[in-house]
């Protein structure tokens, strides 16, 4: 293998020198072999293998990735996903994020104890999951109580229902609009932009012109 | 001997010069290649060679030096898989250095080498426990040698398990995702271009049908089958549910001579569970299935048919009682996690349903439609909210200032609204298309390797035929379904 | 309630009655001749008619069976109809008839003189009728021997008119039957199928009544005798149709009955009751240009029409869009029709289709209509919440959007009916793409079938050692049982 050997100090970089969660991601993936073979050959490794797959299991939800981030629970060393704290909180995550508790995915990421290494990781998924969320939202709702909103963001419920500035900022700055009377929150819906609409309008009537052809 | 290892490697070295080599030339040069690395002994392959030996330069001696040493490992030890071939071992490690490296333009002459290759590392990871190592470093390799992954072989199933048992589902998919289309046995013709449903682009298919056939003769049933089931259940995994469903189509429309085998009736059993969770009833049944394969179907999955049943009849109690009654059932046939699911799915197809009914309501009226199945007010929004936000359902949910007013729930007036699903639609229409356009050559390549004309068709039919295919099956199959989904596609237009 | 699929406004539906038919027939049998009542009626609302008026319209055995079916249904007729049934069994020669109709009495007023069987009655008439029985057969049998075809003729149609006096229905049938080889004349072969034809309505076999009716309109016949024996021909076909359910058929078959009809066939019908039975059939399978146009434009059928003048009142309503008047005069109405014995049983399905045609063609022309307004048109009296979910106006319209017959959605927002709007480009596409995402999916199937038949890898039965293998492979925890494990804990 050419990229250098699984370790600690590897993994920092790794972590703190990929810039987008697909980098992430894909640096990370070739190492579970070795992580895999490490598992059975050095129990010393524990902490070691603990923040890889940590860290491994996080760049698959920074990704989209839940299925195969539950698959991956499994493949980990089972003994050690029982007694190492950051994989139980790993865990906690991934059944929240499961049955759509948004409050709890907060709270899992939020009130649990990382490891320092696993912190920028942790973070970057926050924001990510608030801001996919977000988006989401603004398609799921037309009103929206602050309280709800405030559960499935992560927000301060108190500052949210009093329309803090500081707060529902970031909701403004989407085109959210807050209803002083009823404290209700409009959402605006994010639009994809559709440009690409007329090179595929020009494509699509090849192809009915395709399947024109075939008919004789 | 010396001088036949120099003789081995100065031919394998001339190899890499065949930009300067006629392509006979090269073929000619191959196999003389394979011809002396098959008459030479153990002792010229010796272990040593696969130290000195770059795989990439020299694929082909050292493909043989480590089925050598293998082998003498085997034979040695008495045992199928010796410790040196397991995770961990010597030839484990070399081989592979092997599968990481090797030149895939010179594997195809040595399918059967290839082959063995591959089932015995595979076989080892399965061996001690330890799938997860194997499965990313030969999926690699089976589509760096097969980048169209269009030939099944022996080995397709064996590492689809293998996927399957380390939980590493998408690694599978890079191979899954590709269509199988060709088969080998020992007495077929060698295929006359790359036919099949994906088009490979070179002519690599030519090389290896000059290579001796025999392997893919230990082919079964039951390979392909499994393989399409495991396939099947990986694609569950990852729930993409239509590609799950299309895989267990294949599984329960295999070719059958007289009895159905238990992997097509398990087989069914998921495709009636998948396809109540794809499309919240019982998908058509392939149309290639024969009646009395789908009376056995029928007769061997009752319990399926009948929780099936419940379920479209939306009766959401006798489903509950199907369910219970049928334990045992699913935890035999491991089914459980599906029949688990059922649950959920039946609740989203209800509320799904409404939009056709309803353009607006609240939840509360969702609550009293929707008996007991759903609960309270809260667990509704937050399953409507869910459905919409991950694209399931179209709809905008409207909550009222005070929590106890039950949330409206507002569908979409019409299509035009939501101008993301058009484009989606146009995009998938797009893809569609190039596969069609791909099948459509691929069909009339297939046409023409079978020399299925009209002629031709009419006359197997006279005498007898082919074995289960009557003219009209295939011939006439793909002509009339070309004709039909045509039609039907002008008439809508027009 | 129960919705049948409306059949839109074209002919061609009329096959899935078909089905319906001989069931309909079948029940019918019992419901006049047995005397069970196949539907459980009680009218309670008082009809409009008056009985002795009514019952002066009709001749012959109709007049017994009209009688005991309102006796039995009507509870503010149930005494004089029954004793008038009563009365006119025992003034002919059905002993099972006035047995019944003495035992529905006894029900009703079981004091009355008339509620015990006349025993001596029944006595004598069962003797008179053994006797007749006994002649008539030999009477049969004596010309049967002189092979002279007009006595056998003749000697049949007493057996067959006699078998029908005493009610042995299916002997009736026969006999007259067996007059065919012996019918001389074309006006003897009339006469026989009527005799026919009028046997059948009774038995309710009207399979036979419509082969039969075919039957007389493919005779060759003069011009004037075609005239003649037209108007019954229609009314008896007309009512086939209606006790199969193909509505629309009935319809235009009383439509095109001559108004030469008259009192001419009381023995079955009457004059009104064509005009009864032709507008409701056409109301409830005819869309509105179409009643304009083949029912109140029609110059033949407003000689029936102005017997009935509610029915025109009805449908002239219906042809301006005042659904809401027509219905209330239905529903007016609504208790004669169930006394009477050929529009009881399709009463409510007859209701329900015009209903459910009103509301589709009270839609038309809107984009949305208030869910309050449609129920002040269509379920006027309900008060409260007429547009609660679970008020029944609303349920009906859910059930019409489920089973397709509305093309809209409720609002229950804003509490409007929204017909749907289609993007049609994007439908297209979107069936297309069904179309092609299938082809392709089946295509790849045929596609490895065949390689796979070329291959030889068919599946068949083989030595069960390696199935074993598969078997005990599979279920020590292979495959799908990863997957059976997990949902569990998550969900």
């Amino acid at each position: 293998m050419s990229a250098p050997s699984l370790s600690q100090e590897q993994l920092a970089a790794v972590i703190s020198s990929a810039d987008t969660p697909s980098k992430l991601y894909g640096t990370l993936s070739p190492y579970e072999e070795e992580a895999y073979l490490l598992s059975f050959q050095d129990d010393r490794q524990a902490e070691l293998l603990s923040q890889y797959y940590a860290a491994y299991f996080l760049s698959h939800l920074l990704t989209d990735q839940i299925y195969e981030a539950r698959a991956l629970t499994k493949r980990m060393p089972q003994d050690l996903l029982q007694t190492d704290s950051s994989l139980q909180n790993c865990l906690a995550l991934l059944r929240a994020n499961w049955q759509h508790k948004h409050e709890l995915v907060y709270k899992t990421l939020r009130e649990l104890r990382w490891s320092e290494i696993l912190k920028p990781i942790v973070q970057s998924y926050d924001t990510y999951f608030q801001e996919k969320t977000l988006r989401e939202l603004s398609r799921t709702y037309e009103a929206i109580r602050p309280a709800t909103a405030a559960s499935y963001l992560g927000l301060d419920p108190e500052s949210t229902a009093r329309g803090d500035p500081a707060t529902i900022g970031k909701l403004t700055a989407h085109g959210w609009t807050r209803d002083e009377q009823t404290g209700l929150l409009h959402p605006k819906a994010i639009v994809d932009d559709s440009e690409k609409d007329a090179r595929s309008y020009n494509e699509l009537s090849e192809i009915m012109a395709l399947i024109g052809s075939r008919q004789g | 001997m010396a001088e036949s290892i120099q003789h081995i490697i100065s031919l394998s070295s001339r190899l890499h010069s065949h930009d300067f080599l006629s392509k006979s030339d090269y073929d000619w040069q191959i196999q003389e290649l394979i011809s002396i690395l098959k008459r030479s002994n153990y002792s010229l392959l010796s272990g040593g060679l696969l130290t000195d030996l770059d795989p990439f330069e020299h694929t082909l001696p050292f493909l043989f030096a480590l089925l050598c040493q293998i082998d003498s490992v085997q034979s040695r030890t008495r045992s199928a898989l010796p410790e040196d071939v397991k995770p961990g071992g010597k030839l484990w490690s070399k081989t592979i250095q092997f599968l990481r490296t090797l030149n895939s333009s010179q594997i195809c002459y040595v399918w059967r080498e290839w082959c063995q290759l591959v089932e015995v590392i595979l076989r080892a990871a399965e061996n001690v426990g330890k799938p997860l190592l194997a499965v990313r470093v030969t999926s690699d390799a089976i589509l760096r040698v097969d980048p169209t992954a269009s030939l099944f072989t022996s080995f397709h199933p064996t590492f689809l398990r293998l996927c399957l048992l380390s939980q590493a589902h998408s690694y599978a998919l890079p191979i899954l995702d590709k269509h199988i289309s060709r088969y080998r046995t020992g007495f077929e013709l060698p295929p006359k271009n790359a036919g099949g449903y994906i088009l490979s682009s070179d002519n690599y298919t030519d090389n290896h049908a000059t290579e001796a056939t025999d392997m893919s003769t230990r082919l079964t049933h039951r390979d392909l089958s499994k393989y399409y089931l495991y396939g099947g259940m990986i694609y569950m995994a990852l729930k993409e549910w239509d590609k799950a469903l299309h895989s267990l189509s294949i599984v329960i429309s295999l070719p059958v001579v007289n009895s159905v085998s238990k992997i097509m009736v398990d087989g069914f059993k998921k495709w009636v569970l998948v396809s109540l969770l794809r499309h919240g009833k019982l998908a058509t049944t392939p149309k290639m299935i024969s009646t009395h394969v789908a009376r056995a179907y029928q007769a061997l999955a009752k319990p399926y048919v009948s929780l099936a049943d419940a379920f479209e009849k939306g009766d959401h109690h006798r489903l509950r009682t199907e369910a219970d009654l049928g334990k045992p059932i699913w935890r035999a046939d491991c089914n459980q996690g599906l029949v688990h699911q059922i649950f959920r799915a039946y609740d989203m197809f209800l509320v799904l349903k409404l939009g056709s009914t309803f353009s607006a309501l609240t939840t509360g009226h969702i609550a009293k439609r929707a008996s007991s199945s759903l609960g309270s007010t809260t667990s509704i929004e937050s399953l409507v909210a869910c459905l919409v936000m991950s694209e399931v359902l179209e709809a905008k949910l409207l909550q009222l200032q005070r929590d106890e007013f039950p949330t409206m729930l507002r569908f979409p007036t019409s299509v035009r609204v939501h101008s993301k699903r058009r484009d989606i639609t146009r995009l998938e229409l797009l893809r569609k298309g190039y596969t069609l356009e791909l099948l459509a050559r691929g069909i009339g390549e297939r046409n023409n390797e079978f020399r299925m004309g009209h002629d031709n068709i009419d006359f197997l039919m006279k005498c007898q035929g082919w074995p289960g295919i009557s003219g009209k099956g295939t011939q006439g199959g793909f002509d009339s379904t070309i004709a039909g989904v045509e039609e039907d596609i002008m008439g809508d237009i027009n | 309630m129960e919705y049948l699929p409306t059949e839109g406004l074209d002919m061609p539906s009329a096959a899935p009655y078909l089905s319906q038919a001989l069931g309909g027939g079948t029940v019918d049998l019992d419901n006049i001749n047995g005397g069970l009542m196949g539907l459980n009626v009680r009218v309670e609302d008082p009809p409009k008619f008056e009985l002795e008026s009514y019952i002066a319209n009709y001749t012959g055995r109709t007049r017994y069976n009209r009688l005991y079916v309102i006796g039995t249904c009507s509870t503010h007729l149930a005494v004089d109809a029954l004793k008038a049934a009563v009365a006119e069994a025992k003034g002919g020669k059905d002993v099972t008839r006035y047995e019944r109709a003495v035992r529905a009495f006894a029900e009703v007023v079981p004091n009355d003189p008339e509620a015990t069987l006349d025993m001596h009655w029944v006595d004598h008439m069962q003797k008179v009728v053994k006797a007749e029985t006994d002649r008539l057969e030999h009477e049969l049998k004596g010309y049967k021997n002189n092979l002279i075809k007009e006595s056998i003729r003749m000697g049949n149609e007493d057996l067959g008119q006699h078998y029908h006096l005493i009610g042995d229905l299916s002997s009736a049938s026969k006999a007259y039957s067996r007059m065919r080889d012996y019918c001389t004349t074309p006006t003897h072969i009339v006469s026989m199928l009527f005799k026919i034809i009028n046997v059948a309505i009774e038995r309710g076999d009207w399979l036979s009544v419509q082969s039969n009716v075919h039957r007389l309109r493919n005779l060759q016949s003069k011009q004037e005798e075609q005239a003649k024996v037209q108007p019954k021909l229609s009314a008896a076909l007309g009512l086939s149709q209606l006790h199969s359910g193909s509505y629309l058929d009935a319809a235009y078959s009383f439509l095109s009955t001559d108004p030469s009809l008259g009192d001419s066939y009381t023995e079955v019908l009457t004059s009104n009751d064509v005009a009864v039975y032709g507008g409701l059939c056409a109301l409830a399978s005819m869309n509105r240009n179409e009643l304009q146009r083949r029912v109140l434009d029609n110059n033949s059928f407003r000689n029936f029409l102005e017997l009935e003048p509610q029915i025109r009142r009805a449908i002239a309503f219906f042809c301006n869009s005042k659904f809401r008047s027509c219905l209330e005069i239905l529903e007016a109405y609504k208790a004669d029709y169930l006394l009477d014995i050929h529009l009881q049983r399709h009463v409510q399905t007859l209701f329900t289709r015009i209903r459910t045609k009103s509301i589709q063609q009270y839609l038309i022309p809107f984009n949305r209509v208030t869910l309050d307004s449609m129920s002040k048109m269509f379920a006027p009296g309900t008060d409260g919440q007429p547009t609660d979910l679970n008020s029944p106006f609303v349920q009906e319209l859910i059930a019409l959007i489920q089973d397709g017959t509305l093309d809209a959605r409720i609002d229950l927002e804003k509490n409007v009916l929204v017909s749907k709007q289609v993007d049609l480009r994007t439908e297209v596409q979107e069936a297309v793409l069904d179309n092609l995402e299938n082809y392709v999916r089946e295509a790849h199937i045929r596609m490895l079938r065949s390689n796979i038949i070329r291959a030889g890898l068919e599946v068949r039965a083989d030595d069960n050692t390696t199935t074993k293998e598969i078997r005990g492979k599979r279920s020590d925890g292979y495959g799908s049982a990863t997957l059976s494990r997990g949902p569990s804990l998550f969900q």
